[in-house]
């Protein structure tokens, strides 16, 4: 492959010039004739309660209102916000459990900030003001924030298909005693020499993705439901609504907008349902409806948080019998993705060591917090801070190094992935962990920091993960791609795949134009456009590069297959002697014998007679690419960072100072988008193991919605970071790239959660590892 | 007769705003009233930079470039200021501006949200001056936060930027700003009054240009919201929605913004910003220095001060502890006459303070550090930049021939208000300066501190380090060249 021209270069990014100059068209910049505004009425005084009165009358008459909506006043059908539904077939629909439970406007409050009505007004500030007229009388419910307050036998029940507040547990018919599992655990257990085993809490860390959430809507005069949106899932939405709404695909268009981040905040609907519904109560008037930065906060899905007990058995030899562990998370207010997370979390831990046997168990309890649903990692962050700190406790009392033993019992390829009877088609974590460890130094440093004393003790640890490239074969994987050849040899792509700031369309233009063999300027996506693009699942899952990919791929290797084809017409020879160089394709050993793409591609479009002998000139037909592409695999990713800390015996604080990304990305399609993803990946990572969770009081009152209260990191708490990028090609991916979207941020959790344990002797079992909490271990260890 | 019109240099030319809200923000403004939607809205309360804009002030005859946040920011304020945003950044021929190109180039912008407010960021940092060091860039960009990059890439570009040194289309404008911003000013009292059109309630903003004036003006209207940095103000219209009906701007006041060294004190008038405090009090102090460093981010440093910092009178405010530790003196102004009182004496409770109507901060007095004197302060947050203070402490003792001859520790966040710690100081006072003295201190300090349990930390917390905070004051005078510290002096490279 050494001969690849656009793949593994550092090309512009396509979307950059825009961005920098500030050109760039997020949802809240457009601005169209006759706009109206849309101000959504939340209650923010309790989080369960029951809405005994709702007066919208004096709203009504306030200056420059068009219409107030109540709950009556909009669609009665009720929806779920997650796409998960759309992505398995119906029968493990049913299996999944998933149900429908929310309301564009609720009179049973579930969480802080779930929504009451709303005024639709000439402005934003009419709007914002008339909504202050409105007046919500409350019965206050009890509020149950945990999963252990949840399933209390006399609590109220959030739902009536979902007894005991149990919103989902892996079921019985696809996971005989609830688990997912090898082996005989308990067996195994009496096996081992050495058991670890500790509950763990893992935060509600929040995506923070740097614009709010904003969105536009119209019925138009076609009774067309337009929306603007910057959703990661644009076709999905588009039938999602479709069904909410009742309204045929055709009369359903979602304008992708440039998406200001999403890391799956914005992988379903967030408040497309509210958005749309006031805009077909104003037929013929855009509506623009935009969240504030808290209202985005507790209206967007989270991280799952929740307690995870885990127990791994060792032989003295270090061999791993058994590992047993339970996932019980805080699923929120609405069912969203009860499922999804719950399973993942174990598919990841399933998929990383060679245990004699495995089980675990996930369960999501309904609570009074806001949603929970997709972020990046989607389990994989919880499951590296709980399984990474009992195998370090592990090593620890078996006393081997920790790079060593994962080594030695990671999976590898022929073992069974993330999904059981999936095996690994490739794995270079070996490597990654090597090159890790000499990069910052490992053994060197390991064996300085014991024994230390005085204030500032510094500590380095070791995490690794293993990932996937999309969610085949649990879910649909699929994405529908067209090339268009122009009659100037260019070509555009057509096709719904979404960029939120990862890259994903300049590295679809860079596989387009490897395939082609075209540089990377002749070729163009058109995203965005539900009514011209065909299928796509859209972002999430690390999938963009590999199941789009794959589908660009196949789109443009039809395209070349049609050049070709007509090449070998016209030039009288058989396509296997023909290759192209410069878009000129050429008989091999005949200089003079060629023909260029661009006539071919001119032929096709201008197509005529020859009037002397009344032939056609050329081939006719524009030559347009397909694919309907379904992966074979999920290309999976493996990682490992290190991590080094210091901390401070005095405060509790703690600074990385230095940390070592490697990864098994396959191939770098654009090695400085890669790099990207795994810087951006760490600092959400470190931000989840050191300060980032959403706390609500008693009463479920969401405390810190807001980035003055919330810390996520800022530039002088990033550590020194080196990026490594293993190149190992994954046989199925496009040209051997494996996804890399979701990889960075969920081995950085354990690493530093390892660091820390390296610096000081102690492991600290609640995310994230707040100074308070290092504080108060030092002082129980006294 | 009120002045209802504004007058500032937006893209180049004298902008001229009429009959408006005096409580609209910038960004409002630009986004919404001059198609100016490069820049963004993120939070809404100046925490995450996006919608960072650079004002361009007339100081002694040259220009002056500070990066602010647009979003709490009232428009008025601009009047007479030169105003660039990052529409502003692109060459006429369309062509990148080196920040621009060079984000570009190091993939130092991904979902690109938070990219105007970085470029405009970076731009301020090297129209100002500001160096290549990590920590200068980093003290530069803490105020912009970016979920997608990790920082590292947009570091990277800040240095290749410097390294560069390519003079953009903007230098050569320079001369005419100038110009143009001297035929903009005006020594008369700016006042504007508007009439909401929806609720047809009058709202008034007047901008003083000397302090007698505002003596004058707040006894009239004592009712008035004192206006300064904003950095507060501003959320109490962004996200309280207060209608603030009455504004007395103090940014355009000279004299409260002077600084004065004299052979005892520093001097420095309650409008002087934390940015211009700084370089004088790190030179004296540099605990005191560290601790302006991390409070808020370059953009609230650029807007926010001391006055206001606090006449705001807020429990967590990071320069109070230390400054009373710094036995600092508090100057008010009314009417009446000129009050000086010890700085602890302001705050009496929660929510209140010393102040009587029409009263307001004009300075503060620091005495000049003595050479026996040993002074540390610490700032402890969960993040380290523009993070709320889980305690604030600050020790000052003067040390005779191994014997504490007076002592003051004060802290914030462990009580309603910025307190001194009395009885610590007792066990201090007298005493010898080694470590069992340091050991009966923090015992003491239970006595004096009555800190509560939040989010931010419990009570537990606040308590045990306010205590370690004293040992480790000990600890970097007794064994000065061991680390303490994972940040500022005293950290490792």
């Amino acid at each position: 492959m050494s001969d690849l021209t656009v793949v593994g270069k550092r090309v512009e990014r396509v979307d950059v010039r825009a961005k920098v100059t500030g050109g760039a068209v997020y949802a809240a910049d457009v601005q169209m004739a006759g706009m109206l505004y849309g101000k959504i009425v939340r209650c923010y005084d309790y989080a369960h309660a029951r809405v005994t009165e709702l007066d919208l009358s004096k709203a009504a008459k306030c200056k420059g209102v068009i219409k107030v909506l109540g709950p009556k006043d909009v669609t009665q059908k009720e929806y779920n916000g997650s796409v998960l539904d759309m992505m398995v077939s119906s029968d493990m629909r049913g299996i999944l459990g998933d149900i429908d439970d929310q309301s564009i406007f609720t009179t049973h409050v579930k969480h802080y900030g779930d929504a009451i009505a709303a005024v639709i007004a000439t402005s934003e500030e009419a709007a914002e003001r008339a909504a202050e007229k409105i007046i919500v009388t409350y019965e206050e419910l009890p509020v149950y924030l945990t999963a252990e307050a949840a399933r209390q036998s006399d609590a109220r029940q959030f739902r009536p298909e979902k007894p005991g507040n149990l919103a989902f547990q892996l079921p019985e018919m696809a996971f005989p005693d609830n688990a997912y599992a090898w082996g005989e655990v308990d067996k195994s257990f009496e096996e081992a020499d050495i058991i670890v085993e500790d509950t763990f809490y893992v935060p509600k860390q929040k995506q923070c993705q740097m614009e709010p959430g904003a969105y536009i809507a119209l019925y138009d005069d076609q009774e067309r439901l337009n929306c603007w949106t910057s959703t990661q899932m644009p076709k999905l939405v588009q039938k999602k609504l479709a069904n909410l709404f009742e309204l045929p695909m055709t009369r359903v268009r979602i304008n992708a907008t440039v998406i200001g981040g999403g890391f799956g905040a914005r992988l379903g609907m967030v408040l497309e349902p509210e958005t749309c519904a006031l805009a077909m109560a104003v037929p013929g008037r855009p509506v623009k409806v935009l969240s504030t930065r808290e209202e985005d906060w507790v209206t967007s899905p989270s991280r799952h948080p929740g307690k995870y007990w885990m127990k791994m058995g060792f032989k003295k030899d270090g061999t791993p019998v058994a590992c047993d562990a339970k996932f019980e998370n805080y699923k929120g207010a609405y069912y969203m993705d009860a499922s999804g997370t719950a399973f993942t979390t174990g598919a990841w831990l399933g998929g990383m060591y060679k245990f004699d046997s495995l089980r675990y168990r996930g369960e999501s309890y309904y609570t009074n917090q806001s949603v929970c649903g997709a972020f990046r990692g989607y389990g994989n962050p919880q499951t590296n801070f709980v399984m990474e700190q009992m195998v370090d406790r592990g090593c620890a009392a078996l006393g081997v190094d920790p790079i060593e033993w994962r080594k030695k019992w990671h999976k590898t390829i022929g073992d069974d992935g993330w999904c059981i009877g999936v095996p690994y088609n490739s794995c270079a974590l070996d490597e990654c962990l090597d090159r890790a460890a000499k990069a910052i130094g490992w053994t060197e440093k390991r064996a300085k920091y014991k024994n230390q004393t005085g204030t500032i003790r510094r500590g380095i640890g070791v995490s690794v993960m293993n990932h996937t490239s999309g969610a085949m074969p649990m879910l649909l994987e699929h994405t529908v791609c067209d090339a268009l050849l122009h009659q100037d040899a260019t070509v555009t792509l057509n096709l719904a795949c979404s960029d939120m700031g990862q890259g994903s369309h300049t590295t679809l233009r860079q596989v387009a134009a490897e395939t082609l063999g075209f540089p990377y300027a002749d070729v163009h996506i058109a995203a965005g456009d539900t009514d011209a693009a065909g299928f796509d699942i859209g972002a999430h899952a690390s999938r963009t590069l590999y199941v789009g990919g794959g589908a660009v791929k196949q789109a443009c290797e039809d395209v070349r297959k049609q050049i070709f084809d007509r090449a070998a017409l016209e030039l009288g020879e058989a396509v296997g002697n023909l290759y192209m160089e410069d878009k000129v394709i050429h008989v091999k050993g005949a200089s003079n014998k060629s023909i260029s793409v661009q006539t071919i591609a001119d032929q096709g479009v201008n197509n005529f007679m020859n009037p002397e002998n009344g032939e056609l000139i050329g081939q006719p037909g524009q030559i347009q690419g397909y694919a309907s592409f379904f992966p074979p695999h999920n290309a999976p990713p493996f990682g490992a960072s290190i991590a080094e800390v210091e901390v401070d015996m005095e405060t509790g604080e703690v600074k990385v100072i230095e940390l070592v990304n490697a990864h098994d990305v396959g191939r770098a399609i654009h090695p400085g988008i890669v790099e990207g993803q795994l810087d951006g990946g760490a600092q959400q990572g470190l931000g989840m193991a050191l300060t980032e969770e959403t706390y609500y009081d008693e009463k479920g009152i969401c405390l810190n919605n807001s980035f003055t209260d919330y810390k996520m990191l800022g530039p002088s708490d990033m550590p020194k970071i080196t990026n490594i990028l293993v190149e190992n090609p994954d046989p199925t991916g496009p040209f051997g790239a494996k996804g890399v979207g979701e990889a960075g941020i969920v081995p950085p959790v354990g690493a530093t959660a390892n660091a820390i344990f390296n610096a000081i002797g102690i492991q600290i079992l609640e995310a994230p590892i707040t100074p308070e909490k290092i504080l108060e271990a030092l002082a129980e260890k006294d | 007769m009120a002045q209802k019109n504004i007058t500032l240099l937006l893209g180049g030319q004298p902008h001229e705003v009429i009959n408006f809200d005096p409580t609209r923000t910038l960004l409002d403004y630009l986004r919404y009233d001059s198609a100016r939607t490069g820049t963004k809205e993120g939070c809404g309360e100046g925490d995450c930079g996006a919608c960072t804009v650079v004002i361009g002030t007339l100081k002694d005859g040259k220009l002056r470039f500070e990066a602010v946040n647009s979003c709490i920011i009232f428009l008025p304020t601009l009047d007479g200021k030169l105003l660039l945003t990052v529409e502003d950044l692109v060459h006429p021929d369309g062509s990148l501006h080196v920040i621009q190109r060079v984000i570009a180039d190091l993939q130092g912008s991904q979902c690109g949200f938070c990219t105007p407010g970085f470029v405009m960021a970076i731009f301020a940092h090297i129209r100002s001056g500001g160096g290549a060091g990590l920590a200068s860039i980093n003290d530069a960009l803490v105020g912009n936060l970016c979920r997608c990059t990790g920082y590292g890439p947009i570091i990277e570009a800040v240095r290749r930027a410097i390294s560069e040194q390519v003079d953009d289309h903007l230098t050569a404008l320079e001369e005419t700003w100038i110009k143009q911003l001297a035929a903009m000013s005006s020594p008369d009292t700016l006042s504007l009054s508007w009439i909401c059109p929806d609720t047809g309630k009058e709202r008034h903003y007047s901008a003083p240009k000397t302090t007698a004036a505002l003596t004058a003006l707040y006894a009239a209207y004592p009712e008035a919201t004192l206006l300064a940095g904003g950095t507060d103000v501003g959320l109490w219209v962004t996200k309280q929605l207060q209608s603030l009906n009455r504004l007395i701007y103090l940014g355009h006041i000279t004299e409260l913004s002077q600084i004065t060294q004299s052979k005892t004190h520093i001097e420095i008038g309650a409008g002087v910003t934390f940015a211009d405090a700084q370089p004088i009090l790190s030179a004296h102090f540099p605990d005191l220095g560290e601790v302006i460093r991390r409070l808020g981010s370059s953009q609230i440093r650029n807007r926010a001060t001391i006055g206001g910092n606090i006449a705001n009178g807020s429990p967590i405010g990071d320069s109070m502890p230390v400054l009373i530790a710094l036995n600092t003196e508090l100057a008010l102004q009314s009417v009446k006459g000129l009050r000086r009182i010890p700085l602890e004496d302001y705050f009496i409770s929660y929510g209140r303070q010393d102040r009587i109507a029409g009263e307001f901060v004009a300075a503060i007095r620091i005495p000049l550090p003595k050479p026996d004197q040993y002074f540390r302060a610490y700032k402890i947050s969960k993040r380290f930049d523009q993070d709320i203070s889980a305690v604030c402490g600050a020790i000052s003792v003067t040390l005779d021939d191994g014997l504490i001859s007076s002592a003051r520790v004060a802290y914030g966040g462990v009580a309603a208000t910025p307190i001194r710690a009395l009885n610590t100081e007792n066990t201090l006072i007298g005493a010898k300066w080694n470590e069992r003295t340091i050991q009966s201190a923090m015992s003491a300090l239970k006595n004096d501190l009555s800190p509560i349990s939040d989010m931010r930390a419990s009570a537990d917390y606040r308590l045990k380090v306010a205590r370690n905070i004293l040992f480790k004051a000990y600890i970097e005078y007794d064994t000065p060249l061991s680390q303490t510290r994972l940040i500022g002096d005293g950290a490792a490279e």
